[in-house]
């Protein structure tokens, strides 16, 4: 097998949401002596991303959008053994959660697993996460973008209280944020001051995209 | 003129209805549900909560916060939960009476932006939307209860549900459910209903109000829902339980397996309630209805949703409760 059609055989694996095929071909990879990065990076990466458009353009549905994550995760855990450097550079880095007050997640859960097929690392707080936890999270990471969902009109309000807490510290400057969620809308958003909605998954990955200035 | 007798002992049936399941198949449902509940469990947030449950003879993990039920503490629940519920309105011409197979209608209650019916905008909801629609509510003959129908988002989130109190029981004397969100704001809007009728005992006599609950799909009860539905069965207030589980995203794929889970929601919240005050008033509720795996959205107008409805109204008959389904 030559390095064309490894990685040909990796993006069809994962469109295909293959995982036995998927992981056969990681191992031969290695096996063969291929640049274990350049295949995640060129073959699955690629493959990952792909599944992620055609999530959004409702060709492939949401159990696909899953599995693959699932299976980029083991993907990665079959190369991380062999790689000496860093895995595929990250687009960059967020921290996201559902406001406090508020248990709905679905959604969230959605958007992650579309993000990462992205190429962006998202680090997933969870759900009813106070204000104070969300800030100190982005700051012990060091991430580029805050994103916060809120399903309730009545919880809304907890995306207005983590836009004032950030300016009350000085911290507004130092990440970009996105909001989310059923009664959210980009009204809502220019009022607060956050720097992007995401009506959908689809559209979330491509706001947060552009906030990274990889869009 | 040829004579025509009257017949003995005629079983009769009146009434249109959809049969989806025979009794053999409901206990199915329902042994189903009694495995989940005794081995499975629900994660049960509130340590109050737990503490009841745990005296009522349920096995509790205080550190993973899981809660099996065993089978008889589930059916006892079943059993002392009533057959027939009186819900009053402010007015006893709007009186009116959950039971068997009697069929009642309300409005939907999550409404959060509004058609402005002068100005035409499109806008979000107000305090005085709330009055307004409830006005309209009242005077609609099909409408047997009101429930809140859309949000104050003009007021404070935290109190929004006393606000909102304030307008519907003002603008209909009809039987009014609202969700209380908290325990704390389920007791003041007790304090509220029972400076309306003339006091706490008279409250318990002719209760004006119910509230309503959501158990968090799949199988867990948060601390809120914990709490409303322990201080509704100590004020005697009926609780409305509702599940909005969404086949495929929150709950089984599988109709069958959704209505399990469902099940096995509603009767922990059941459970809590009659573990904390026997006899307690209570709904069998759904909005349970399946998830688009494309659109990544719950269709509330989807065919299975009625399939649900109807399915949740077999089970809660079975089970000789009340019920209440989508959309309300």
């Amino acid at each position: 097998m030559n390095r064309d059609e490894v990685l040909a055989n990796a993006i069809d694996a994962m469109v295909n949401c293959d995982e036995k095929r998927a992981l056969e071909i990681a191992e031969k990879a290695i096996a063969a002596g291929f640049d274990p990065v350049d295949i995640l990076s060129e073959g699955f990466s690629v493959g990952i991303r792909k599944v992620g458009d055609l999530f959004g353009r409702g060709e492939l549905f949401l159990p696909q959008l899953i599995q693959s994550a699932e299976i980029m995760k083991k993907v990665t855990g079959v190369f991380e053994s062999v790689m000496t450097k860093e895995a595929a550079e990250k687009k960059g880095k967020m921290v996201i959660a559902t406001v406090e007050g508020d248990v709905h997640d679905i959604g969230k859960g959605i958007v992650i697993s579309l993000l990462r097929t992205q190429g962006i690392e998202v680090i997933d707080l969870g759900r009813d996460v106070k204000t104070e936890k969300i800030i100190e999270a982005a700051l012990e990471v060091d991430a580029d973008i805050i994103g916060t969902s809120a399903l309730l009109s009545t919880t809304l309000a907890g995306q207005k209280k983590l836009e004032d807490e950030l300016r009350k510290r000085g911290l507004r400057d130092r990440f970009k944020t996105m909001v989310g969620g059923a009664p959210c809308t980009q009204r809502w958003a220019d009022k607060i001051g956050a720097d992007a909605y995401g009506e959908d998954a689809a559209d979330a990955v491509e706001k947060a995209l552009a906030l990274l200035g990889k869009g | 003129m040829t004579k025509r007798n009257l017949k003995a002992g005629v079983n009769q049936c009146s009434g249109f209805g959809l049969k989806m399941f025979t009794e053999d198949e409901l206990f199915d449902i329902h042994c189903a549900t009694l495995e989940v509940l005794r081995h499975t469990g629900i994660k049960v947030e509130s340590k109050e909560a737990q503490e009841i449950l745990g005296d009522g003879g349920c096995i509790v993990n205080p550190k993973t916060n899981i809660v099996k039920f065993p089978a008889h503490v589930v059916e006892d629940a079943i059993r002392s939960a009533p057959s027939t519920v009186f819900l009053a309105g402010r007015n006893p011409k709007h009186d009116f009476v959950v039971d068997g197979k009697r069929v009642g209608f309300t409005n939907f209650g999550e409404g959060i932006m509004i058609n402005d019916p002068f100005t035409k905008e499109y806008r979000q909801t107000t305090k005085a939307d709330v009055g307004r629609v409830a006005l309209v509510c009242d005077a609609l003959d099909q409408i047997d209860v009101h429930e809140r129908a859309v949000s104050a988002r003009d007021v404070h989130p935290e109190v929004a549900v006393l606000h909102e109190a304030e307008e519907f029981f003002t603008n209909t004397s009809k039987h009014c459910f609202a969700g209380a969100g908290t325990g704390r704001n389920l007791k003041k809007i007790v304090e509220m209903a029972s400076a309306i009728v003339g006091g706490r005992d008279k409250l318990r006599e002719r209760p004006i109000y119910s509230s309503l609950v959501c158990p968090t799909s799949p199988l867990q009860l948060i601390q809120d829902c914990c709490d409303v539905i322990v201080e509704c069965a100590r004020e005697d207030i009926c609780v409305n339980i509702l599940s909005m589980a969404m086949a495929g995203g929150s709950s089984p794929v599988t109709l069958a397996g959704t209505l399990v889970t469902h099940n096995a929601e509603v009767l922990s919240g059941i459970v809590l309630s009659q573990l904390t005050k026997k006899g307690a008033p209570v709904l069998y509720g759904s909005s349970t209805t399946q998830f688009d795996l494309r659109y990544s959205t719950a269709p509330v107008g989807s065919p299975e949703l009625g399939m649900i409805n109807a399915a949740v109204a077999a089970l809660a008959q079975y089970y000789l409760l009340p019920s209440w389904v989508a959309g309300g």
